[in-house]
């Protein structure tokens, strides 16, 4: 019966040429993203592959020299587009997507895709989850509006609840029609598209299909909450005029003040301390170009590492101490940037924790992660791309300290050491490994859909004629 | 039969509209956030001034720090403390040049920066300007959690763009429809008051309420952010100007869509559709256009091409440098001596050359950005919500613009220092500064280190500023009033359904 009732209800809907219009533009705008998203996803990898595969090829055809000045010379790293940036690209605009690995240094992800943006360029920046979160809102709220608020004002929902046996079937088959129609139209198209594409660039695998699944399913809740919400405000308003003003009121709290509020509030609350300051830590302790004093420090360190007294007791003294410089740096390197990334996390986290305030905030957070393009999965990216880093700069070093070298004689090696390097191919982080930020928001976003249910639950129960 | 007269009823209006609590809570609602807007980028600009604070300070404890060292290496060479290596010694003039240039741009923030935080968030404030970096400095950023970038700062300007006029939506969508929700609009209708002077008087009085409170907020909470108004008088009389004309404008738009006596879902309804399509359906549109009118270069092709670059420039190294030295009569005499070169010294000749080969992708990218630039100007009036976002910006400082002064200013410097450096540098090819006797530790042919001027970026007047927005302004202001008119014209009849 109720399957019945929702075709009803969504016939009105269809009638209403302003929600049923509003709801379309909504769709097409998503869908609209969705490409433009996609598309340029897909011709930045193409450009990415292009260059790492020349990369590697300068690697490998470097030429003979000194295993130090190859690990200079080094690779530039590239971080691939999560499957579902299209869906959610996240913060993949706002952080850089390439990485030079050189020696010493353990440097910043450059080439952020925004970071020369225009405001219209960065105003302009939709994509089908920021467009879900914002404005899914404003159109289910409509349409409750126009299904309860105003069936309501006429007069015609006394009558159907009057003729009903079970007067909180219609109100379900309400909430039902909202959501079928807000689901298959705003959601369903853009998640099937991006299953499609997965499909055919053979990036389906298990982890993505449940990736796609459960963003499905979030955004499917998300909007669940939504109509529940519209309704029992449409229901429970005095007025008409009144179920608009706090549904309107509403989504300006909720979806346009609070995710930004709540932002800034997370990250004044924890601030992070200035790239400038995190710079110059790592530039005081792990100096790539260290002073003349540090190298006689250096002496002492390694004679006693050795057990020997002179410079010529060790096979090759500036490899040993470049190697030893190198291990020292990535231990400053894990404290400072391991110190810095956590308080990010932490920052991530907090925000994460005020989707009990706002459900806007809590899907906000769990899409990104489910997306892979949260801060946690862009870390994941830091962290392995350095340890590549120091694999390769370990293993040129060694291959210099295993090599007798006195004086300004230096030790040289060729492609079949090159070639023991392996291709540098990032693997993102499984479903569940790197989700640890957003669990405030699952319990968030839990309490908010058991909160709305009961709450439209218990408003059908006292419905009376 | 004699209706009343403007001046009349909108004395009555204006009070009884002042006497609506939905009024106050949405002014009490928009005043606290424009507090929280202005204090929030207040604080984080103070942050990143602090930050460049603390970049000065860093860099005169570095000169500190080289100053001990250059003493320390005046001393003789013993089996103890051996000649440094040139890359260690700040008392050598080429080792200075590639290891100890420790110089930053700094683009300061201006008086007004409370009013928007424009692309200060995203933009770097600051630049390490070396010598031998090409095309002036190496990309780099001052991280601000990426999160908070893709969502947006809640900053003034932010409320004043997107929540102002969805305050004006609500009052005049809620206060203009209160009697046709009630079925009152018929009374009035029987009176011998016209539709025009109604609507135009209810308007009026809402405005006479909002706009005055919007502006005493506004400067309440750039006061309550530490902006000096003496420091800032045009641009926040033009700021003025430009929030009017925004009001004046969704007041416009208000006033075409109640001109037709909706009910308050149907003016909701609409007026949150023009939000819409301002806020972020022409903004997305016209980003895909601008995108696809021109493409940006791609930074990934970009280090490619510096790769392939700088490998070409290495292998030819060597017939680089000699035909460089060839072509200048002061150097020529050391032709056959480029062996002998060291690194930093060759650095002075190979990359002003790698710079003359990237030139044309650099070229591209200025080109795209000017397009860009240009595209934004135009989008900005055709969706005044980037217009307006663009003008706060630009008086506050935070601007493109401004940000491509500082872009351009910063090469200059590097230019500059170049202009220093390079000279001495490669005098030592054919002129070496004798070995002392006995020798030191030191190669002591730099005896002078603090000879580097610091940056400091030269900005536009505030009178340029504020003539650069007021195009848009008077923009605004026509718009607004033209709309305004237009609806007040349209409702010559009372709808024949009230």
């Amino acid at each position: 019966m109720i399957s019945r009732l929702a075709g009803f209800e969504l016939e009105i809907i269809r009638r209403d040429s302003h929600a049923w219009w509003s709801l379309l533009c909504l769709a097409a705008l998503v869908f609209l993203s969705f490409a433009s998203t996609s598309f340029d996803a897909a011709r930045d990898d193409s450009d990415k592959r292009a260059v790492a595969a020349a990369e590697r090829a300068r690697w490998l055809g470097q030429g003979t020299k000194d295993p130090h000045s190859a690990a200079h010379y080094s690779i530039f790293a590239f971080k691939p587009s999560p499957t579902l940036s299209g869906l959610d690209p996240g913060i993949g605009p706002f952080v850089g997507q390439s990485v030079w690995l050189e020696a010493h240094h353990q440097n910043d992800l450059l080439n952020r895709p925004l970071q020369n943006a225009t405001l219209l360029q960065r105003a302009g920046l939709g994509n089908p989850a920021s467009l879900l979160l914002t404005f899914a809102p404003l159109v289910v709220f409509l349409l409750a509006f126009v299904v309860v608020a105003q069936d309501r004002e006429r007069g015609s929902l006394r009558l159907a609840l009057g003729a009903a046996s079970h007067p909180s079937a219609i109100i379900h088959a309400k909430a039902l029609a909202i959501w079928g129609a807000s689901t298959g139209l705003l959601v369903l198209p853009a998640v099937a598209a991006e299953f499609v594409l997965a499909a055919v660039g053979s990036h389906l695998s298990i982890d993505v299909f449940t990736r796609l699944s459960l963003w499905f399913a979030l955004m499917a809740v998300y909007l669940a909450l939504l109509s529940a919400i519209g309704i029992v405000v449409a229901l429970r308003a005095r007025d008409a005029r009144i179920a608009l003003a706090m549904l309107f009121g509403f989504w300006i709290v909720a979806a346009l003040v609070l995710p930004r509020a709540g932002s800034s509030a997370a990250d004044t609350v924890r601030p992070l301390p200035s790239s400038q300051i995190v710079r110059q830590q790592m530039l005081d302790e792990a100096a790539a170009y260290w002073t003349a004093e540090d190298t006689a420090l250096h002496k002492v360190q390694l004679f006693t590492q050795y057990g020997v007294t002179r410079t010529d007791d060790i096979p090759n003294f500036r490899m040993a101490e470049l190697d030893m410089v190198e291990r020292h740096s990535h231990q400053v390197f894990d404290r400072i940037l391991g110190d810095f990334y956590e308080k990010v996390a932490s920052q991530d986290r907090l925000f994460s924790a005020l989707g009990f305030l706002s459900p806007t905030i809590a899907v906000q957070s769990l899409s990104a992660s489910l997306s892979g393009s949260d801060f946690s999965h862009h870390h994941d990216f830091i962290v392995k791309a350095e340890g590549y880093r120091r694999a390769l700069v370990n293993r040129m070093n060694a291959d210099g300290m295993a090599h007798r070298a006195e004086g300004d004689e230096r030790h040289t090696n060729d492609e079949r050491l090159w070639a023991q390097i392996p291709t540098f191919a990032y693997t993102a982080p499984v479903l569940g490994s790197a989700t640890g930020t957003t669990l405030p928001a699952l319990g968030a976003l839990l309490l908010w859909l058991v909160g709305t249910w009961l709450l439209l639950s218990a408003t059908a129960r006292r419905l009376r004629p | 039969m004699i209706g009343p007269r403007f001046v009349d009823l909108f004395v009555w209006e204006w009070r009884q509209v002042g006497r609506t609590p939905l009024l106050w809570v949405i002014l009490l609602t928009l005043a606290a956030s424009f507090l929280w807007g202005a204090g929030n980028t207040g604080a984080f600009h103070n942050a990143q001034t602090q930050a460049q604070a603390g970049t000065r300070a860093a860099e005169a404890a570095h000169r500190a720090s080289m100053e001990r060292r250059a003493i320390s290496y005046r001393a003789p060479v013993t089996p103890d403390k051996p000649k440094v290596p040139y890359w260690q010694d700040p008392t050598n003039v080429s080792g200075f040049s590639q290891y100890f240039v420790f110089q930053h741009a700094l683009k300061p923030h201006l008086p007004l920066s409370p009013l928007a935080v424009g692309i200060s968030d995203l933009a770097p404030g600051q630049f390490e300007v070396k010598l031998n970096t090409g095309f002036g400095f190496d990309e780099s950023y001052d991280f601000e959690n990426p999160r908070g970038l893709a969502l947006g700062r809640f900053d003034l300007g932010f409320v004043l763009v997107y929540l102002l006029p969805i305050a004006l939506i609500l009052a005049f969508g809620l206060l203009v429809t209160f009697e046709r929700d009630r079925g009152m609009l018929q009374l009035v209708a029987a009176q011998s008051t016209r539709p025009q002077l109604w609507l135009g008087t209810r308007m009026a009085a809402i405005l006479a309420w909002i706009a005055p409170v919007v502006m005493a907020s506004l400067l309440l909470a750039l006061g309550v952010a530490s902006v000096s108004f003496s420091d800032a008088l045009p641009e926040l009389l033009a700021a003025f100007l430009l929030v009017g004309g925004y009001i004046l404008l969704w007041t416009g738009i208000a006033a075409l869509v109640l001109s037709r006596m909706p009910g308050a879902a149907g003016a909701l309804g609409m007026l949150g559709a023009i939000w819409t399509a301002l806020a972020i359906g022409l903004p997305l549109l016209g980003s895909i256009l601008a995108s696809s009118v021109s493409t940006a270069p791609s930074g990934i092709a970009f280090i490619n091409a510096q790769r392939q670059t700088n490998d070409a420039v290495q292998t030819d190294r060597d017939a680089i440098v000699r035909r460089a030295i060839a072509a200048r009569p002061d150097l020529r005499v050391a032709q056959g001596d480029v062996d002998k070169i060291d690194h930093a010294t060759r650095l002075t000749f190979l990359v002003p050359e790698t710079e003359k080969r990237l030139s044309q992708f650099r070229a591209a990218t200025a080109a795209h950005a000017e397009q860009q630039a240009r595209i934004a100007i135009v989008a900005g009036y055709l969706i005044p919500p980037i217009g307006l976002q663009a003008g706060l910006a630009t008086l506050a400082g935070t601007g493109e613009a401004r940000q491509r002064q500082f872009l351009i200013q910063a090469r200059a410097y590097q230019l500059r220092l170049r202009g220093i450096l390079y000279p001495p540098v490669q005098r030592q090819i054919v002129d070496p500064t004798p070995d002392s006797e006995p020798a030191t530790r030191g190669r002591l042919n730099l005896t002078d280190r603090n000879i580097l001027p610091v940056f400091a970026m030269t900005d536009d007047s505030p009178a340029t500023r504020t003539a650069a927005v007021m195009p848009f302004a008077v923009w605004l202001w026509l718009l607004g009033g033209v709309l305004a008119a237009l609806g007040i014209r349209r409702a010559g009849k009372w709808p024949p359904d009230l």
